[in-house]
């Protein structure tokens, strides 16, 4: 492990005006009542202590809507966009939380495998990510039951507040630093007594961060309850807005559509994010439609993040931000959700034998 | 067999392929055969049967297909294409010559060597014929390794039948035991009439060795298991070839996300045991 620093709060500005040579800056700015996260053109404007962001810092990343590609139809030729990508500026994204990180790291094996998503992977690269440890809890969010209130990795530089309005800095990749090495004199070497500050926030944060859901047994519960009328109710509420797919930091679903270009002579490949809650999702051409009703479209979801995606990648798909509940504009809570989902034990049809 | 696999550096991108023969098989059906224009392609793409390939009809859109020909032919690749939506429609009015886009194959096609030495029972439903001529015809190519061969083919009606001169010839061949059936006949129709599950009755399967293909539109699966379980075909010897919405191909846009399993690149050819772990797949 590379040895740690200690910042000043407030020298997080020197750091952005040194970064701002090499990178365009992204990181938390207000908007009305919330955070976004955003363009940092003044640091000033930076907001290093938020709460949480409408959006997950996903879309540096996947952005909504993406050309992967451009068609000469009249030479038939098929020219893709990677190049363009990996000559864009480097960027610098300030003050990610660990939800978030981890977000990201759900991303990295959505992308990665086999067939690796170039694009996804192009952005990664040009992209240092100065990530931030949150001592206390937001008001939606529930990381601790998802275990993603720490990280071990996915970040570049790591900052922790300690006392004396300073930052405890991990270093966790050569990207992270070369950032140090760009405003070095703001860096302190930690030393014993920093590394007591350390233990302290964490001991804090330990204290402070409740742990509210319990989702030991997940797999159970919902195998069991699959067939259970609790979805068909909480589904009644539910109006397929995808806005919890919009928020969420490991949704990854994406739709692919051509625009051609009123000569007929051109055209462009674009990816959208999409969302297993619209009806289209899974329709087939014919008009088969593999979830037709709203409510299994809305058990889809959880299923895919609580369970499927759980069996194939071995940890679950939510990181326990709580953006979901943020934005769904008919007030249903996940944390709700997996309460009463652990709470389901009478008997009824079980996942796997029930037809 | 060794599969080449062709290492690209952006999965999205597509070939360029030409359509060299356009052969109408019913008023909605054709079969389209595609060559690629650059000629290294012709080695590099190999497949197994029951693989599939994402389509570009550039400015129109993307969509993956069942390839139908068998990887026995070398040098070209044949499509069964319904004419359902945009990308379909636009297919449908191609001219030999005209250049698409294609990538793949993709999905885990069928297993071919363990099929080996078995008797095989394909259950095609409708359009479900597509993707299982490619293992029928590898099967006829390849025929000594393989036990006893039965096809059932049902279909709406005598003017749906896909494949016309084909199932002549299998019908003609002493080693396939082709059964074709309507689910309404018409004045000239002398052969079977009913749903396929119906030529169920007119064979009785020794199903120690026995493993079943099926491939349908979604009803289809439902009954056809009933039979194969009915008769004794274990759950593990019952392939079923599924379709789902596709927009990648390759696993990420999770639209063909069943239960754990991604049916690009998982199947499209699961189990029944497989099939029965997800949720809702059939």
């Amino acid at each position: 492990m590379s040895p740690p620093y200690v910042m000043k709060r407030t020298d997080i500005k020197k750091l952005v005006e040194a970064a701002s040579n090499e990178y365009d800056v992204f990181g938390p700015v207000k908007k009305r009542s919330k955070h976004v996260f955003g363009k940092i053109d003044n640091p000033d404007n930076l907001v290093m202590d938020y709460d949480s962001t409408i959006l997950s810092p996903r879309k540096y990343f996947q952005p909504q809507n993406e050309v992967m590609m451009s068609f000469d139809l009249e030479e038939n030729k098929v020219e893709d966009t990677l190049d363009e990508l990996r000559a864009m500026r480097p960027r610098l994204l300030m003050a990610v939380h660990s939800c978030d990180l981890n977000g990201i790291l759900h991303l990295d094996r959505v992308f990665g495998g086999e067939y690796t998503d170039k694009y996804y992977f192009a952005r990664r690269e040009k992209t240092t990510i100065v990530g931030i440890n949150c001592l206390d809890s937001c008001e939606y969010g529930f990381c601790r039951s998802m275990n993603t209130h720490h990280v071990v990795e996915g970040y570049d530089l790591f900052l922790t507040p300690i006392s004396g309005d300073r930052y405890y800095v991990q270093v966790g990749t050569a990207k992270g630093e070369h950032l140090v090495h760009m405003a070095r004199d703001i860096f302190q070497e930690a030393g014993p007594e920093d590394f007591g500050a350390f233990k302290a926030a964490l001991k804090h944060k330990n204290e402070s961060l409740p742990h509210e859901v319990d989702v030991e047994g997940i797999n159970e519960y919902l195998d069991l309850s699959f067939h259970h009328e609790f979805w068909d109710k909480m589904a009644e509420d539910c109006v397929n807005c995808g806005a919890c797919a919009m928020v969420c930091p490991t949704c990854y679903c994406y739709d692919v559509v051509d625009d051609l270009d009123l000569s007929l002579t051109s055209a462009d490949r674009t990816r959208k994010w999409d969302a297993c809650l619209f009806q289209e999702f899974a329709l087939v051409a014919g008009g088969h439609n593999f979830r037709e009703s709203p409510a299994a479209r809305f058990k889809y979801r959880f299923y895919h993040k609580m369970r499927g995606f759980a069996h194939d990648q071995g940890i679950l798909g939510c990181t326990g931000c709580g953006r979901c509940t943020a934005a769904c504009p008919s007030d249903i809570s996940i944390k709700d959700v997996l309460k009463e989902l652990s709470g389901i034990w009478e008997v009824a049809p079980t996942a796997q034998g029930g037809k | 067999m060794v599969q080449l696999q062709i290492k690209k550096e952006n999965v999205y991108v597509p070939d360029l392929a030409k359509l060299i023969k356009k052969r109408k098989m019913t008023e909605w059906e054709t079969l389209f055969t595609f060559e690629f224009v650059e000629g290294r392609m012709k080695d590099l793409f190999t497949y197994k049967p029951g693989q599939f390939v994402q389509l570009s009809m550039f400015g129109i859109g993307e969509a993956p297909f069942s390839i139908s020909s068998s990887p026995t032919k070398r040098g070209y690749l044949e499509l069964g294409i319904r004419k359902t939506g945009d990308v379909t429609n636009k297919i449908h009015e191609l001219e030999v010559g005209d250049v698409v886009g294609i990538r793949g194959p993709y999905g885990n096609g069928f297993p071919t060597e363990s099929l080996k030495g078995r008797d095989i029972l394909f259950v095609a439903g409708g359009i479900g014929l597509v993707p299982l001529r490619s293992l029928i015809n590898y099967v006829i190519d390849n025929r000594d390794d393989f036990g006893e061969v039965t096809i059932f083919y049902g279909t709406r009606s005598p003017d749906l039948l896909l494949f016309k001169d084909e199932l002549a010839a299998w019908e003609a061949l002493d080693d396939i035991d082709l059964h074709v059936t309507v689910d309404a006949g018409d004045d000239d129709w002398k052969g079977n009439v009913g749903v396929v599950t119906t030529l169920f009755k007119k064979k009785k399967f020794k199903t120690e060795n026995l493993s079943a293909v099926v491939c349908g539109p979604p009803i289809v699966y439902k009954f056809v298991v009933k039979e194969l379980l009915d008769i004794g075909v274990g759950k593990d010897q019952i392939l079923l070839s599924l379709e789902r919405k596709m927009k990648c191909g390759v696993g990420k846009c999770a639209h063909c996300q069943i239960g754990h399993k991604l049916t690009c690149i998982d199947g499209p050819v699961f189990t029944l045991f497989q099939v029965e772990q997800m949720q809702e797949a059939i």
